[in-house]
Order: C-alpha cells, then sequence, then structure tokens
C-alpha cells in the first residue's frame, strides 16, 4: 500500500465502522427506505432518518427534513441552482469555482439569460467579502462560491459572504464540497440559504453520496421527478421535503455508511479533525519551504486554508511529477486542472496545471516527510 | 430515561390517499401513569379514562396515544413521522421529569 493523498477527491482510508455499516446494511437489512412496511423497509428508513439527524447535529441544522439526499455535491449544486435561477436573475460567484458550480451557471446564461458576475480572487485564492457586496445588483438572486478552493485549500470568507448576502436579501449557496467534515459548519452562523456537501470526502461516507440543506422559505424547482413512496396518486411531485427532492430509490447503503462516517465525526470532534489536518499541512509547507525551487500556491498557511496544497516542481511537467511520484515512490496525487480552470486562471496556472496534494485525517508525519524526501529528490534531478 | 424508545411497527407510505400516511409505533415504556400530565400540557388533547388512551393535534397530524402504543394519521412522509416521533418521546420523557410540578387532568 502506497501513500494516499488524494483526499481532496475522496477520502481513503474510511473509519473502520464506514466498512462495517455498509456490508451490515446489504447483508441483513437490504430494504429500500420510504416504501414497504414490513420490519426490514422500517429499518431501512430509521438508517436513512438517523443519518439526517447526525448531519442535522454536525451542520447546525434543527429542521432535519430540510436535508435531501443527492448522490454527490455536483448534484447538490446543480439542484440548487437550476432550482433557484429564473431568466433575468443575476448571480454572482468567485474565480475560484469548481466546474460543478461553472458549468451550471454557464448552462443557465446560454438557455434562460441569467447573468453572471465572477468576483476576482487574489492570487492565493481568497476573497474580500466587501466586493461581493459592491457586486450585489437589484436583480442578484444568488451568491453561489466555494467554502475551500479544491485547487489551492483556501478557506473563503463564507460568514461575511453570508452576512451580506442576508442584510440585502440574496441567497446564498455555500459549495462545502472541500470542508464538509473537516471544518466546523453551521448553517445559522455562516448565513447559509443552502449548504451542498458531498458524503465522500471529509464525511467519510462511501462514493455515490451526498445532499443538499435547503433553508425553509427557499423555495427550488425539483432537477428529477419520480417516485417518493408516498402521495403516489399525485402527477407531480408532492411539495413537502425532503420528497420533493428525491425521486427515485436512495442509495441507502450508501448513507448507512455515510452515518457511520458522520458518527465518527461527531464522536471524534471536528475541532480535533481540523487541528490534525491543520498540523499535518503546516508541516508539509514547512518542509516544502526547504525544497529549493518548490513553487507552492495558494496562502501557505494552514490557519487559511485546508489540507490540500498543490505546487510545481520547475522543470517537470505536473503530470510527469505525479506519475514519478506514483511509479518511483507509491505516492498517490493528482495533476492537472482539477476541474477548476478558473481557480488556476487565478492562481496563474491555467496553462500547466499543479501537482495537489490533499491530505486526510488518517495520514501521518511520517508519510508527509516520504513525500518531501520524494518532491526534493524530484526537484533534485530536475535542476541538474 | 423515561421512554427510551418508540418504533414504528406499521406505516402506510405509498397509500392512494395523497397526504395521509398512518402509522402505528410501540412505546418501550408502559405510560398510563402519564397521560394525565400530558392531557394537562397538551391543551388540545382529549383524554379517555375507561380506554387510558389520549388524542390530540400536533399541527396537522392527528395522534392517539395508547398504554404501550400510538397511532398517528396524516403524516407527510416517513421523515416526518420520525421528527414527530421524536419530539414525542421528548414531550413524554419532559412531562415525566417535571410531573411533580404538573396538576394531573383526569378529565
Amino acid at each position: 500500500m502506497g501513500i494516499y493523498l488524494d483526499n481532496a477527491a475522496t477520502s481513503y482510508p474510511k473509519p473502520e465502522t464506514v466498512y462495517r455499516a455498509v456490508d451490515a446494511f446489504m447483508r441483513e437489512i437490504g430494504a429500500s427506505s420510504g416504501r414497504g412496511a414490513y420490519r426490514q423497509a422500517l429499518l431501512a428508513d430509521k438508517v436513512v432518518f438517523s443519518a439526517r439527524e447526525a448531519l442535522g447535529k454536525l451542520f447546525g441544522i434543527n429542521d432535519v427534513s430540510r436535508i435531501v439526499f443527492t448522490s454527490n455535491v455536483t448534484e447538490s449544486l446543480n439542484l440548487a441552482i437550476k432550482g433557484l435561477l429564473k431568466a433575468g436573475d443575476h448571480v454572482i460567484t468567485s474565480s475560484m469555482e469548481h466546474n460543478a458550480v461553472w458549468r451550471p451557471l454557464k448552462r443557465l446564461e446560454n438557455e434562460r439569460g441569467i447573468e453572471i458576475t465572477v468576483v476576482s480572487c487574489s492570487r492565493d485564492g481568497s476573497l474580500r467579502a466587501g466586493d461581493v457586496a459592491r457586486a450585489i445588483r437589484p436583480n442578484t438572486r444568488l451568491v453561489v462560491m466555494t467554502h475551500a478552493s479544491n485547487v489551492t485549500g483556501t478557506i473563503l470568507p463564507a460568514g461575511e459572504v453570508g452576512a451580506v448576502a442576508r442584510e440585502r436579501g440574496v441567497a446564498f449557496l455555500i459549495d462545502a464540497a472541500q470542508t464538509a467534515g473537516i471544518y466546523p459548519i453551521d448553517v445559522r452562523a455562516l448565513g447559509a440559504d443552502l449548504l451542498a456537501f458531498t458524503g465522500h470526502k471529509g464525511l467519510f461516507g462511501p462514493t455515490g453520496t451526498g445532499g443538499l440543506f435547503i433553508r425553509e422559505g427557499v423555495e427550488l424547482l425539483p432537477l428529477k421527478e419520480g417516485g417518493t413512496g408516498g402521495d403516489s396518486i399525485l402527477e407531480s411531485q408532492p411539495d413537502h421535503l425532503p420528497d420533493r427532492f428525491e425521486a427515485g430509490t436512495l442509495n441507502v447503503s450508501g448513507i448507512a455508511g455515510l452515518l457511520a462516517g458522520v458518527d465518527f465525526i461527531l464522536h471524534e470532534g471536528i475541532g480535533r479533525i481540523r487541528d490534525r489536518e491543520k498540523e499535518l499541512t503546516g508541516y508539509f509547507l514547512q518542509a516544502l519551504e526547504r525544497i529549493p525551487g518548490i513553487e507552492v500556491y495558494g496562502p501557505k498557511d494552514p490557519e487559511k486554508q485546508v489540507g490540500v496544497v498543490s505546487l510545481n516542481v520547475p522543470g517537470v511537467m505536473a503530470p510527469d511529477v505525479a506519475r514519478v511520484l506514483d511509479q518511483g515512490y507509491g505516492v498517490m496525487a493528482r495533476s492537472g486542472l482539477h476541474c477548476a480552470p478558473m481557480a488556476h486562471r487565478t492562481i496563474g496556472t491555467i496553462d500547466r496545471g499543479t501537482v495537489r496534494f490533499g491530505i486526510g485525517y488518517f495520514n501521518t508525519i511520517k508519510e508527509i516527510d516520504s513525500v518531501v524526501q520524494a518532491l526534493a529528490e524530484i526537484a533534485g534531478k530536475a535542476g541538474r | 430515561m423515561f421512554l427510551k424508545d418508540i418504533s414504528i411497527s406499521f406505516i402506510t407510505p405509498c397509500s392512494a390517499d395523497p397526504g395521509k400516511v398512518q402509522l402505528i409505533a410501540q412505546l418501550s415504556t408502559e405510560i398510563t401513569g402519564v397521560m394525565p400530565y400530558l392531557k394537562a400540557v397538551l391543551k388540545n388533547a382529549t383524554y379517555n379514562r375507561n380506554v387510558s388512551s389520549l388524542t390530540f393535534m400536533k399541527e396537522f397530524r392527528l395522534i392517539t396515544l395508547y398504554p404501550r402504543h400510538l397511532t398517528m394519521a396524516r403524516v407527510l412522509n416517513t421523515t416526518d413521522a420520525w421528527q414527530v416521533l421524536n419530539w414525542l418521546k421528548d414531550l413524554i420523557n419532559d412531562v415525566y421529569e417535571r410531573r411533580e410540578s404538573i396538576i394531573p387532568s383526569r378529565f
């Protein structure tokens, strides 16, 4: 087994309880939720409801019927953006966004004639809430931004932006792909009207899990229609949540794993998880400073970023660095544009991408030392 | 904790009647003794001493408590059902804890 440093893509390994929960659900329960009335169907219902409760506890959400399960954060963002915006609406976003935000916006720009303002971030990925405030117009319907960049790890000031949006009567959507389960999130404190999260990264769930919190009073059109297990006589989706946005059979085995992942986080404590990732990230950043020539992007400060570190080795293309790390040292990292070309334009790497290291809770100092040693050798050879 | 668990034993989520999900749930503890106190707290409740039942509305939902089980009608969906059952469990435990400061209502 090599050194896994692609936790920004998906977390690995998962807590042992996650594997056991998925296996136990599939072997011992196995039924669909919200459909049948027999004992195992009711157990499946309880698993799904318990997952909503655990997520509510983690994100400060009292009414857990406002948490809608999706297959990933991309679906959550599509539901929020396409469900909310109408022709003539104006939307504000940042220049550090992932394509999961940018592509739905561009589609609506083409199809519905929405207007988009991109607030420029600094080269380290940071954003000023005042710039968002200045971009608000009378027809601004939504501010959507990442909570932390998937390229540089930079934490954006969601609480400040949320306060601005709330004061100006604009809906606020947070993409928490890189922060859910890793960084403290309270939807009330952040002023979030919509919080999109994925289950398989910081929340330690299986792939194919995610969700969207929809504040009461925020009206969205469903992204899909179909069976909900109730109100079957109706020819349209029911009005009440979560059924309105959960057409089709839920990924209950995945949600069982997600429940175990969130329970693990609640047991460990989000503060402890954040501290551990800060420790590892700070250690990595300090060690990188000692390698001549390495270009590191982002704030280079563990207080201002999550466990995502992007870099380049001068003289070596990013894909080649990732390939040598994999084949020569057993280090799993990702190179390229990370589905976020806007972010790479912002930090000045659109022409070459970066090598990205996604640090996770289960990484160790020893592993970081090995990666630093490998990078030093690659940089050393390139410099000869 | 007085009442540890309320578990759904029957539900009709996919009925022909929209907005009319009904359920039966089992109580882990016998609650006859708490009913007069619940009646005092739930202003819209009807208490039937002869059959030991307490019927009341929770917004649009109709709930009837019996000594070891309950029925609930007009539930939105299973999520709604679990949320209301959690609320009810907390209510029963709270009333039980405070029973010495509550004047029971037997009618």
